[in-house]
């Protein structure tokens, strides 16, 4: 690892992903390259991206859940309490899921086995992992059904997924993910397939859960407005990498580079009424087949510089915030040709556009 | 639920309506009628004796009321005598269910036994040898017609091996052992084409349900990869591989009797051989009603197994 991410760490995080790579199709498309992630014990971190830049598959590579045929995790590591995932045998990993490291996933529709009881869906992790009496085990069962807030669970235990609404189904996703009291969850766009009455119930749900547990929790969305009241830190994630990170306050209060700013604009719910609501970024993210060369974001990005297209960024402290929060932008970094982006409000229109026509997206 | 089972009926009889109206009046569509089929080619000759038997048989009467004649008897059971042997019919048909249905569910047993784990052994390694081997062991049991292949199985296991008695039958109530020894040939032949489909069918299914989120989220609780192939995967998988099965049980009975021929096992199939050549009308209209009979009882049986392994059929 050359490029380190934030400094802040607490002294052995819970997970730390550790310049991991995961690629597909013989390593043509490199889905995730070199992310450094940590989670601390009970920390709760946001992973934040547009569709399509890797955040599940680095999430399902923690678990190792991608189809090892077409999948090479690696190079990296995924530190889990000090330990190696990738060295882990299938038996070894086996037992980390559901147990250690639990996933929910984003649409509660198709995540549910359709010829099966709820209440056997929620059993089965338990029975992976502990021997219970059958009493025991349906005391738990139930318990669980009615910590995540479904009514009447004796009797709803034994119906099938197809009876639940899409809020239920999601509710027993966690009842399932929480079932062997995991020290993390992975919660990937639990929220992206509801509505947002809905949404707010389940996040607030996960929220009240994750503090009585002290569980730590990966939140993955592409809506910044998800990790606002959720997350202690976030990590944006761009074709691949991890573009900028910090802790939530101080991405909000002081994010730093256009990526960021266009998932600001582009976010439903943000409290503070700026600019025009939902303005989503100009484009699509790259094929991460052939990723640009230089800054993968500078094909699309209305304040990029020459530099930006000739050279790569690193993932490097803002100088405006602390060393915490990193990003990868030539306009943040002190650098020869770099630095026009160091404490510019985002929310003011874009007078910065020397080199390209391109117009400001927020006018 | 209720809804659908009067409605299922209905159909049937419709269905069962149909048939007999076909059965009955193929026999006039073909050359010749019963009397001389009766009287045989030389009789055939002696215009009294023909004229006597067409009284004698009814045949003088309209068309529509012998029909109607005809599915009165049914309906009470009395399906006329056999114009070759003159025996009753009814009888005569029920010794004759007995063979056939130990065949063909024999067969039934053996394709499935064997198609469901090399389908799903296929799928889960998929685009490697094992799949190819099961392809072609698919494609095989499909291509090969199955009495060519009794006639090998007959050849190999009982001419050359002596491991099993080439022909026959004995009642499976008589003499367990020797019924099921019997019948293991014709069996396996029979079973041949099914097995073939539902290999085909078991892998393609596989295949799809194992890109299913559900797949995913089940391994992510940490219970066994067999676990998630088994209970997941092939129990979702099956319910279109039910559909296939009882779709083929038309075909598993009309394959039956070029086997019973080739076996000499006295079923339906070859009395139905027999009483095409024999032009024995009577027969023939009761047995294709009697097939028909026992291919909407499966397709009946089929959507009721479905309904129970799917919690999402809800019959109304
Ligand atoms: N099993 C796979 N095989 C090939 N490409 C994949 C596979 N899974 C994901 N990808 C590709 O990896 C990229 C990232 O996908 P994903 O992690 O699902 O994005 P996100 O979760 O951020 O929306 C996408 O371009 C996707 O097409
Ligand atoms: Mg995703």
């Amino acid at each position: 690892m050359t490029v380190s991410g934030p400094a802040r760490s607490p002294d052995r995080p819970l997970l730390h992903l550790d310049d991991l790579h995961t690629s597909f199709a013989q390593g043509a498309i490199v889905a995730v390259e070199g992310i450094d992630l940590r989670v601390g014990a009970g920390e709760s971190v946001g992973l934040v991206g547009e569709s399509g830049c890797g955040k599940s598959a680095a999430a399902k590579s923690i678990l190792r859940l991608h189809d090892p045929r077409n999948t090479r995790i690696g190079p990296g590591r995924i530190l889990f309490e000090g330990r190696d995932l990738l060295q882990l045998s299938d038996e070894g990993m086996r037992k980390i899921r559901g147990r250690e490291i639990a996933m929910i996933f984003q649409d509660p529709m198709t995540a549910l086995d359709p010829v099966m009881t709820v209440g056997d869906q929620i059993a089965e992790c338990l029975d992976a992992h502990e021997r219970l009496s059958a009493t025991a085990r349906k005391a738990r069962i139930l318990e669980l059904m009615k910590l995540v807030g479904i009514p009447s669970p004796a009797t709803r235990m034994r119906c099938y997924p197809h009876q639940f609404s899409g809020g239920m189904r999601q509710r027993i996703m966690i009842a399932i993910a929480l079932s062997c009291r995991p020290k993390l969850i992975l919660a990937d766009e639990i929220t992206t397939a509801l509505d947002v009455t809905l949404q707010a119930q389940v996040l607030e749900l996960i929220r009240s859960l994750r503090d009585s547990m002290q569980l730590a929790t990966i939140m993955i969305t592409h809506d910044l407005g998800v990790v606002a009241g959720m997350t202690d830190r976030v990590y944006v994630m761009y074709a691949g990498q991890i573009v900028e990170t910090a802790a939530t306050d101080d991405l909000f209060a002081r994010p730093a580079m256009p990526y960021t700013w266009g998932l600001l604009r582009s976010a439903p719910d943000l409290e503070a009424p700026v600019v025009e609501r939902m303005v989503p970024i100009e484009g699509m993210p790259p094929s991460l087949a052939d990723p640009p060369s230089g800054c993968r974001f500078a094909p699309r990005c209305p304040y990029g510089r020459e530099i930006c297209e000739r050279a790569a960024p690193p993932l490097a402290p803002n100088p405006v915030s602390g060393p915490e929060h990193a990003a990868r932008c030539w306009g943040t970094q002190q650098v020869k040709g770099g630095g026009w982006l160091i404490g510019h409000d985002w929310r003011a229109p874009n007078s910065d556009t020397p080199t390209s026509g391109k117009a400001g997206t927020n006018a | 639920m209720r809804n659908f089972y009067v409605r299922r009926v209905l159909t049937a009889l419709v269905v069962l309506f149909i048939v007999s109206v076909i059965s009955f009046f193929i026999a006039f569509v073909l050359p010749g009628d019963t009397a001389t089929a009766m009287l045989g080619e030389e009789g055939g000759l002696d215009p009294e004796r023909y004229a006597y038997l067409r009284e004698q048989l009814g045949l003088n009467k309209p068309l529509v009321v012998r029909y109607f004649e005809w599915v009165g008897g049914v309906l009470t059971g009395d399906f006329g005598v056999s114009l070759r042997t003159n025996e009753p019919i009814g009888p005569a048909l029920l010794r004759r269910l007995g063979p056939t249905m130990q065949l063909a569910m024999m067969a039934m047993v053996f394709a499935v036994c064997v198609a469901i784990p090399v389908g799903v052994v296929a799928a889960v390694n998929s685009r490697t040898w094992v799949d190819t081997a099961g392809t072609l062991l698919a494609l095989t049991g499909i291509a090969i017609p199955a009495f060519w292949l009794g006639i090998m199985l007959m050849l190999f296991f009982a001419v050359w091996l002596k491991w099993l008695p080439p022909s026959g039958y004995v009642p499976i109530w008589e003499n367990p052992l020797e019924s099921i020894r019997l019948m293991i040939m014709p069996a396996i032949a029979l079973a041949s084409g099914l097995m073939g489909v539902i290999i085909r069918q078991v892998r393609a299914a596989m295949l799809d349900v194992l890109t299913e989120d559900f797949i995913t989220a089940a391994r992510s609780k940490g219970i066994t990869e067999r676990q998630v192939i088994l209970r997941h995967g092939l129990r979702n998988s099956l319910l279109p591989v039910v559909t296939i099965i009882g779709l083929q049980m038309g075909h598993v009975m009309a394959g039956a009797a070029a086997l019973e021929v080739v076996f000499s096992i006295p079923g339906l199939g070859r009395l139905a051989v027999d009483s095409i050549f024999f032009r024995d009308f009577t027969m023939i209209q009761a047995i294709m009603l009697l097939f028909a009979f026992i291919v909407l009882l499966s397709s009946f049986v089929t959507d009721m197994v479905y309904a129970r392994l799917d919690p999402r059929i809800r019959y109304d």
